[in-house]
Order: structure tokens, then C-alpha cells, then sequence
């Protein structure tokens, strides 16, 4: 079993395939690869640090996302950890690189939120809430409705109820 | 809770599939008053807020801030009076009228639940009128 130390030290020249649902495989090193914590336990529990990992299957991760989050980790890999306050802080900023990298269309933001929970790679899974937090943020519920393709599942008078309980907040 | 249940099945179709403990996640980046608007846009939303401890709180101190300042309304209406002063004629209007702008708060005067009931059972006219600014000039 190898020290969390320890797997930083594999060499870079070993590598690790990641097969995607539509069967594509991609390849990326040990240290980018390990970015994910799930990644990381399994070569770990699995002790495969000796050799080259051929493929993981991540049957609900498509090509597209997979290749998203793989730029993510590459430019990523030297961040360090302990850097990052892993904290739900209320300030939404999100660097212009990682904005850009994820993009506006929701369904693809979604799957990305989705597959950095599902691999377990905390800044990613930080910085695409606070993507989507960023979208709620300051918008009338209406306008919410509207960018989430929500119905509106309240009757007109529990509306203006609420529209009622709430507006004090504008007034400030 | 079982209650809950298909009612929030259901509307998770509407919103995009996320599991609840990330919605929570992304709920919580959001500060109180857009956390409030959120909630008030829909039930889904609404009901995680509830169940997480952490949104439940904030929704709670933004209540108790307001009860707070309901009551200091009460006690103080003074305060809600400013007299504005746009330059020289600012404050007198013609024939020696002085201008008092009033704010009044957006919601309606606080009711009792019969009294919203009645209301509610009447189809006349909006339920709360909203009064957000009047100008009252008064004779000096």
C-alpha cells in the first residue's frame, strides 16, 4: 500500500487509460489521474501502482465530459490542495480560465457537476456549484423558472403570498 | 415525509437531474436574499432548503431580522420619514407647502390569519396593495 506521499512520486510515465461510456479511452498520467480522490482509493485499494491501468470503465461519464474534466485536472495537477478552502463560502468567483472551460450550456455544466461528484474532485465540484449558484444569483423567480425550465408549480395566490413574505428583501 | 415523496419525484423532471445533496451544495454558494428568491421559485428548491440544517438556519436569522425590524417599525415610525432636501426649494413646495417624502414598506399591514383568509376568499383586486413610495405634502 502506498503513502498518499508516495503516489505523487509515480512517475509521470506511467499512465492510466479512462474509458468513457461511448467507449472512447483516454489516456493521462498517474499524477492527473489521481486529481480524482475515487481514482485514487481504487489504485490504491486495488494496488496497481506497479503497472500501466489499460482502462477504467465510467460508464456514466460521456467522451465529451471526460475530456472537459481530464483539461481541468492537467492544468490543475500542481494546484496545491491545501490551498484550496474546501469551504461552501458565500463569494461565487470563479477564475476566467475555469469559467471558460465550462462553458454556459447548463446540460453540459450539469454532467460536469455530476461526474466531479462521482469522481470526487472537490475543486471541480466547487467551482461548477458555484457556476450554477452564479445563474440563480440576483434573478427574479421568474426569471429563474425561466433559464431552468421550470414549471411554475405554485397557484397565483400562493405566489403572491410568497412574492409578499419576500419583498422586504429588495427593499435594502 | 412519505407525503413529500412523488410530489418531489415529480418535479425533479422539470429541473435538471441533480441529486439533492449537490442542489444543496449549489444553494448554499448563494447569499440569504437570493437564497430566498430561489427557494420562492420553486417547491423542489424549496424543500431542500428546509431539510438542509445549514440553509434552514439562514432562513431563519433572515426571519428574525425582519420580525426585528417589523417591530422597530412599530416602536419607531419616525424612521421611516425623510425629508428630502433637493437644493433651495427642496424642502418647501408652492404656497409655503412642505415636502415630506413618506416610505411605506412593500408589503401590506401586518394581518392576522383570519383577516389574510377573509381577504384570500374574495376575488376582488390584488390581495396586498403595494405602496412603495407617497408623497404626501402637508401644509407647514
Amino acid at each position: 500500500m502506498l503513502e498518499d506521499g508516495d503516489l505523487s512520486v509515480v512517475s509521470d510515465t506511467k499512465t492510466i487509460g479512462l474509458k468513457s461510456c461511448e467507449g472512447e479511452i483516454f489516456t493521462v498520467s498517474f499524477r492527473v489521474a489521481t486529481m480524482s480522490n475515487t481514482i485514487k482509493n481504487m489504485i490504491e485499494d486495488l494496488n496497481l501502482e506497479d503497472g500501466i491501468i489499460e482502462e477504467v470503465p465510467l460508464k456514466n461519464i460521456s467522451s465529451h465530459t471526460l475530456k472537459k474534466i481530464i483539461e481541468y485536472c492537467e492544468y490543475h495537477v500542481d494546484d496545491d490542495p491545501d490551498d484550496q478552502d474546501w469551504e461552501f463560502s458565500t463569494p461565487t468567483t470563479v477564475s476566467d480560465w475555469d469559467s471558460k472551460l465550462i462553458g454556459t450550456d447548463q446540460e453540459e455544466i450539469f454532467a460536469l457537476i455530476l461526474a466531479a461528484n462521482f469522481l470526487d474532485i472537490p475543486s471541480l465540484l466547487d467551482v461548477g456549484c458555484k457556476t450554477v449558484a452564479n445563474m440563480i444569483k440576483g434573478k427574479e423567480p421568474e426569471e429563474i423558472r425561466k433559464i431552468f425550465n421550470i414549471e411554475n408549480d405554485f397557484t397565483p395566490e400562493e405566489e403572491e403570498e410568497m412574492r409578499a413574505e419576500y419583498a422586504w428583501l429588495k427593499d435594502d | 415525509m412519505y407525503k413529500i415523496l412523488p410530489f418531489v419525484s415529480d418535479v425533479e423532471f422539470a429541473l435538471p437531474n441533480l441529486p439533492v445533496e449537490l442542489w444543496s451544495i449549489i444553494l448554499r454558494c448563494l447569499d440569504p436574499s437570493s437564497l430566498l428568491t430561489a427557494i420562492s421559485s420553486n417547491d423542489l428548491w424549496k424543500h431542500i432548503a428546509q431539510g438542509d440544517p445549514v440553509l434552514r438556519k439562514t432562513i431563519k436569522d433572515q426571519r428574525v431580522l425582519e420580525k426585528r425590524r417589523r417591530r422597530e417599525e412599530m416602536l419607531n415610525p419616525g424612521l421611516l420619514v425623510s425629508v428630502t432636501r433637493n437644493g433651495p426649494g427642496g424642502v418647501f413646495g408652492p404656497n409655503g407647502t412642505k415636502i415630506v417624502r413618506r416610505q411605506v414598506p412593500a408589503r401590506g399591514p401586518v394581518t392576522t390569519l383570519e383577516k389574510r383568509k377573509s381577504r384570500q376568499n374574495k376575488d376582488d383586486g390584488p390581495l396586498r396593495k403595494k405602496i412603495m413610495q407617497e408623497v404626501k405634502i402637508m401644509r407647514c
